[in-house]
C-alpha cells in the first residue's frame, strides 16, 4: 500500500508539535496554576474544566504517547540497519532497548485505543499473538529473500512487535540475553524487513491523529481534532461528556483486560493450570513492564501527568465531586502498579514467577490489586462522570 | 401528551398497514394491521432492546460490546469467555494451543472483521485510478457460486440443501483470500486466489441541486489455484497452446462481496417467533412497490437433530442465508477462520486440489480444531451482547425525524417494533423490541444487486438490516462502511443507493427540504 505520509513529513510535524506542546506546558506554568489537584482550590466551571481535562489529555498524553510511539519505531527500524552493518553486541542491545521502549509507548496506549487505531486495524498488523514461530523457522531456514514488501502481505502472525521480539530476545525459555553470535544474517535480514513494517504502521496510526483521521479522504479531521472539539456538527463526539465517557470507559477496559485476561489467562486457578504459552511478551521477559504500562495508560489519563508535563485529567473531574474518591483512585493506580512491579522483585519473569508458589502469590496480589482498581473504576467513577 | 401531528401521523400508520394479503388458497384477504394504530410511538422508544439493552448509556467506541444486563454470574462467565474467543487469534503453528487457523482464511479472528462487534471498514489505500489487492487483515470477503438455468430451475431438496448456493467445483462457496505461509509458494500468504478492489464513484443529485458524492467496490478475482490453471495447458483448435480457464474465472460464476455486521441483538432477532415474520412476509404492499420475502434455508441445527425437512426462516447474514446464530457463527469459524468445529467438521476447501497440496506438506490427522468452550461460549457471546440504548429521544429533530422517517415510508421494511417469543435467556425473552427490521428480503435494484442466487433470495434481494445502535458506527469504528459491501461511508449515502422495492421511499427521501433530510438522518443517528 502507498502512505500518503513520508517519514520526514511525520518527524518535521512531531518537532512542530512537541514545540507547540512544550510552548503551551510553558506559559501555562509561567501565567497559571496547572489545573489538577496540586491546586485544588482552583475552581473551574463544569465546561471549563472539562475542556481542559480534554485538551490536556488529547494533546499531551495521547498525541504525546502516539508521536513516542512512532519515533521509538522509527528509531528502533534504523537501529536494527546499524546492526546489519555492524554486528556488535552492543548495537544488538541498543536495538532490544530501543524496542522495549516502543514496547513501553505501545502498551501505554492501551487506555485509549479507540479511533484510528480501531478504524486502521492496526493493532492485528502490529501486535497479533501468538506469532506463528514453526512458519518464522522455516523461513529462517529457506534462502528466500525476506524484504519489507514481501512481509507486509504475510499473515499477521508473521510480523509486528512479537516477531521483532522473538528474534532480537531468543525464545525466552533459559535467558533473555541473546547474544550476538547466536544472531544470524537471516535473522537480521528478517528483522530489517519487520521493524520497516513496524514503523510504517505506527507512522500511519499517527498520521491518523495528526492529519487526517481517514487517510484516504483528505477533507477528514484529524482525529486531535475530533476529540478535542466536541460539539453537535461532530459525528463521532458530539458533547464533552462524550469524549470523558470514551476516556473512562477505556481506563475501565483495560483494568478489566490486564486482571482479568493478561494476567489470569498465563496465570491459571492453580499451578496446574498455570500456561505459560498465554503470555504476550515471552521472549523478552517484558510481560510486568507491558502490565505496568498498561495501567500507566490509566495513570495518565487519571492524573493529566505525561511525559509533557502536569496538566487536567479525570481526576480533577472526579475531585470536583468526591475529593476521597479522587485520591483513593490514585492512591489504588500507584498500588497497582507497584504490586505488578515487585512481581519481579527478585529478577524472577513473569512466565517463570507464574510455576512457583511464590512468584504466584505475588502475582495474585497484583491481580488482586488490579481487579480492585478495575472496581472502583466501574462502580465509583464511571457513575459519578456519566 | 399526544400533539396533533402525533395524532395524524398515527392515523396515516395505521392505513398504511391495513393492506391485503394472499392466502394460500390464492384468496386476498385483509389483514389485521401490524401496529395498532399509533400506539406505536418508536420514537419515543429509549430501551429499545428491552430487557435486552444495555445499562451504559454512553455513547463511546465500548458501545456495542456489553452483554446483556440480566445475565446469571454463570451465563455471564460463559459471556466473558466467549468474549476472550471473539478476539483471539486462532494460529496455524501446530504447537499452539490457539491452532486452527487455515489452512485458507479470510482474517485470523472474529473481531478483525466486526471491529468492537460493529462493522468493518473497506481496505485502505482505494481509488478509482489503480486496483488494491485485498491483503491479510480486511473485514471483507467475497461469497461466491456457480449459477446457470439448470441449476435454478432444480428442485430444492435436502441433496442440495434446499437451494444452497452451489459450490464452484474445486473451490467452495466462499473465496479465501489468504493462506497458511507457503501454501501458494514461497513467500505468499496467498489463498485460493487473489482479489482486486478498485473505486467506481458516481453522484446522486437531490431536486433541490444538492449533490452527494457515492462510491462503490468492485472486485476482481486474479491468480485463483484449481491445479489446472497452474500447471498444465490445452492444444486450441488452430494448434497452438494456452492455458485453460481456471474454473473460478468462468462466466457461471458468481460473487458477491460481505462487509462484516454487528453483532449486538442478534439473540432478541433470533427470539421472535417465525410466524410472525411470515406473517408479515403475507402483507402485499405492492401499492407501494414493497412486498418482503421469506428466505427459507437449510437449517443445519434441525438437519443434525434428524428433522426430516430441515428448513425455516433465514434471518441471519446479509441475504437472511442462515436461520441460527448456531448455524451463522460456526459457518463463520470455519469458513472466515478456517477452525473445524463441531457443526462444520470439514475443512472449507476439503477435496480441492489446494487441500491436496497443504496434505502433502502438512500430513496431520483430521479433528475438530475447537474445543467445546471454544464453540459454547463464542454462540453464546454473540447472543447475549446488549442492543445500545438510543440518545436524545427529546430532540425535537429527532422527533420529528422520525415522523418524516415513516412518512417516507422507511417503515415498509425496517418494520420498528416486534415481540420475542420463548427463550432460555431471560432477558430475551418477550421483549418489546425496535430493531427496524423486518427480516425479509426486498428488492432493492441495479445499483445494489450482486446478481447471485442465495437459497430463495435473488440477485437483487437483500435482507432489511436492523437499524437499532445505527447511529453509534461511527463512534466504534470511524471508517465503518454501511451496506453489503461497506461502501457508503454515511448513512445517507446508504439511503442513497435504496432502489427497487425502495425506490418510492427514496424519490419521497430526496424531495424533503434539506433540514427534514437532516432531521431523518439525526433519528437514525438517535438509534
Amino acid at each position: 500500500m502507498k502512505h500518503r505520509y513520508c517519514a520526514k513529513n511525520l518527524v518535521e510535524r512531531f518537532f512542530f508539535l512537541v514545540a507547540l506542546v512544550l510552548t503551551l506546558g510553558c506559559s501555562q506554568s509561567k501565567n497559571e496554576p496547572s489545573p489538577t489537584t496540586s491546586s485544588p482550590e482552583k475552581i473551574f466551571s463544569g465546561h471549563e474544566l472539562e475542556g481542559s481535562v480534554i485538551q490536556n489529555l488529547g494533546k499531551n498524553v495521547i498525541l504525546s504517547t502516539y508521536l513516542g510511539l512512532s519515533k521509538s519505531a522509527a528509531e528502533l527500524r534504523d537501529q536494527v540497519a546499524v546492526l546489519e552493518a555492524s554486528r556488535t553486541q552492543e548495537n544488538l542491545n541498543k536495538a532490544q532497548n530501543l524496542w522495549k521502549q516502543c514496547r513501553y509507548y505501545w502498551e501505554s496506549t492501551e487506555a485509549f485505543l479507540f479511533g484510528p487505531v480501531e478504524s486502521l486495524s492496526v493493532d492485528p498488523m502490529i501486535d497479533t499473538w501468538p506469532l506463528n514461530r514453526a512458519d518464522l523457522d522455516a523461513i529462517l531456514q529457506s534462502g528466500s529473500p525476506i524484504k519489507a514488501e514481501v512481509l507486509r502481505t504475510l499473515g499477521t502472525n508473521l510480523k509486528g512487535f512479537h516477531t521483532a521480539e522473538y528474534l532480537l530476545f531468543g525464545n525466552g525459555l533459559r535467558s533473555n540475553q541473546k547474544i550476538i553470535s547466536d544472531l544470524s544474517a537471516r535473522e537480521i535480514e528478517y528483522l530489517k524487513a519487520a521493524t520497516v513494517v513496524l514503523a510504517e504502521d505506527t507512522e500511519k496510526l499517527t498520521a491518523a491523529w495528526v492529519n487526517h483521521s481517514n487517510p484516504d479522504d483528505p477533507n477528514s479531521k484529524s482525529y486531535l481534532s475530533i476529540l478535542t472539539e466536541p460539539q453537535l456538527s461532530n459525528a463521532i463526539y458530539s458533547s464533552p461528556q462524550a469524549v470523558i465517557s470514551e476516556l473512562v470507559n477505556g481506563m475501565v477496559g483495560i483494568a478489566d483486560e490486564v486482571g482479568s485476561g493478561k494476567i489470569a489467562d498465563p496465570l491459571g486457578g492453580s499451578l496446574g493450570e498455570a500456561n505459560p504459552t498465554a503470555e504476550e511478551s515471552p521472549f523478552s521477559w517484558n510481560s510486568v513492564s507491558d502490565f505496568s504500562n498498561n495501567i500507566r495508560s490509566i495513570q495518565m489519563l487519571y492524573t493529566g501527568q505525561s511525559e509533557m508535563g502536569a496538566g487536567a485529567g479525570i481526576r480533577d473531574l472526579v475531585a470536583a465531586k468526591d475529593p476521597l474518591l479522587a485520591r483513593q483512585i490514585e492512591d489504588q493506580i500507584a498500588l497497582a502498579i507497584q504490586k505488578i512491579q515487585q512481581i519481579s522483585s527478585d529478577g524472577m519473569p513473569f512466565g517463570q514467577a507464574i510455576l512457583n508458589e511464590v512468584g504466584r502469590s505475588r502475582v495474585l496480589l497484583a491481580q488482586q490489586e488490579v481487579n480492585n482498581l478495575h472496581l472502583l473504576l466501574k462502580q465509583k467513577v464511571l457513575p459519578l462522570l456519566q | 401528551m399526544r400533539g396533533l401531528h402525533s395524532i395524524l401521523f398515527s392515523a396515516s400508520i395505521g392505513l398504511l398497514l391495513i393492506a391485503c394479503s394472499q392466502s394460500q388458497d390464492g384468496q386476498v384477504q385483509t389483514l389485521a394491521p401490524r401496529f395498532e394504530s399509533s400506539s406505536e410511538d418508536f420514537w419515543t422508544i429509549k430501551k429499545i432492546g428491552g430487557e435486552g439493552t444495555s445499562l451504559d448509556e454512553a455513547a463511546t467506541s465500548h458501545a456495542y460490546g456489553y452483554p446483556l444486563p440480566s445475565l446469571s454470574l454463570d451465563e455471564l462467565d460463559l459471556h466473558r469467555t466467549g468474549d476472550a474467543n471473539f478476539s483471539r487469534h486462532f494460529s496455524d503453528d501446530a504447537q499452539r494451543s490457539e491452532f486452527g487457523l487455515g489452512p485458507v482464511y479470510n482474517n485470523t479472528s472474529c473481531v478483525a472483521c466486526h471491529n468492537l462487534d460493529g462493522r468493518g471498514s473497506l481496505p485502505l489505500g482505494l481509488a478509482e485510478t489503480r486496483w488494491t489487492k485485498l491483503g491479510v487483515n480486511e473485514a471483507i470477503f467475497l461469497r461466491i457460486s456457480i449459477e446457470n438455468d439448470a441449476i435454478l430451475k432444480s428442485d430444492k431438496n435436502k441433496a442440495n440443501h434446499f437451494g444452497a448456493p452451489r459450490a464452484v467445483p474445486g473451490f467452495s462457496t466462499q473465496l479465501f483470500h489468504v493462506g497458511t505461509y507457503g501454501l501458494r509458494g514461497v513467500n505468499s500468504s496467498d489463498g485460493q486466489a487473489e482479489v482486486w478492489v478498485t473505486l467506481k464513484k458516481s453522484q446522486f443529485q437531490y431536486p433541490d441541486g444538492q449533490v452527494t458524492e457515492l462510491s462503490q467496490p468492485i472486485f476482481e478475482i486474479r491468480n485463483p489455484y484449481d491445479g489446472v490453471s497452474e500447471s498444465s495447458s490445452l492444444e486450441s483448435e488452430s494448434g497452438s497452446t494456452k492455458k485453460p480457464v481456471s474454473r473460478l474465472l468462468q462466466d457461471d460464476v458468481r460473487m458477491s462481496p460481505r462487509m462484516g455486521m454487528p453483532m449486538y441483538g442478534l439473540g432478541l432477532l433470533e427470539s421472535i417467533p417465525e410466524k410472525d415474520l411470515l406473517k408479515n412476509a403475507a402483507i402485499d404492499r405492492s401499492s407501494e412497490g414493497v412486498h418482503g420475502i421469506a428466505n427459507m434455508v437449510w437449517d443445519a441445527i434441525k438437519d443434525k437433530k434428524g428433522d426430516p425437512q430441515p428448513v425455516s426462516l433465514g434471518r441471519f447474514g446479509l441475504k437472511g442465508s442462515t436461520a441460527t446464530i448456531e448455524h451463522q457463527s460456526m459457518a463463520a469459524l470455519n469458513g472466515d477462520i478456517g477452525v473445524t468445529n463441531l457443526l462444520f467438521p470439514s475443512e472449507s476447501i476439503f477435496g480441492t486440489a489446494l487441500f491436496e497440496v497443504f496434505q502433502r506438506n502438512h500430513p496431520s490427522p483430521l479433528k475438530i480444531e475447537a474445543s467445546d468452550s471454544v464453540m459454547n461460549s463464542l454462540v453464546f457471546y454473540s447472543k447475549t451482547l446488549a442492543v445500545p440504548p438510543r440518545r436524545n429521544i427529546e430532540d425535537q429533530d429527532v422527533i420529528r425525524g422520525a415522523k418524516l422517517f415513516a412518512q417516507v415510508h422507511c417503515t415498509s421494511c425496517h418494520v420498528p417494533s416486534w415481540e420475542t417469543g420463548v427463550s432460555k435467556i431471560r432477558s430475551l425473552a418477550y421483549q418489546k423490541i425496535y430493531p427496524y427490521t423486518d427480516l425479509l428480503l426486498h428488492d432493492m435494484g441495479e445499483g445494489l444487486a450482486d446478481n447471485r442466487q442465495d437459497f430463495l433470495a435473488n440477485g437483487k434481494q437483500w435482507k432489511t438490516r436492523a437499524l437499532w445502535g445505527l447511529g453509534l458506527t461511527k463512534v466504534v469504528n470511524p471508517r465503518a462502511g454501511f451496506l453489503h459491501d461497506g461502501r457508503a461511508l454515511t448513512v445517507e449515502e446508504a439511503i442513497l443507493w435504496h432502489r427497487g422495492e425502495a425506490s418510492h421511499s427514496l424519490q419521497k427521501f430526496s424531495q424533503l427540504t434539506k433540514m427534514e433530510r437532516r432531521q431523518l438522518l439525526q433519528f437514525l443517528q438517535s438509534l
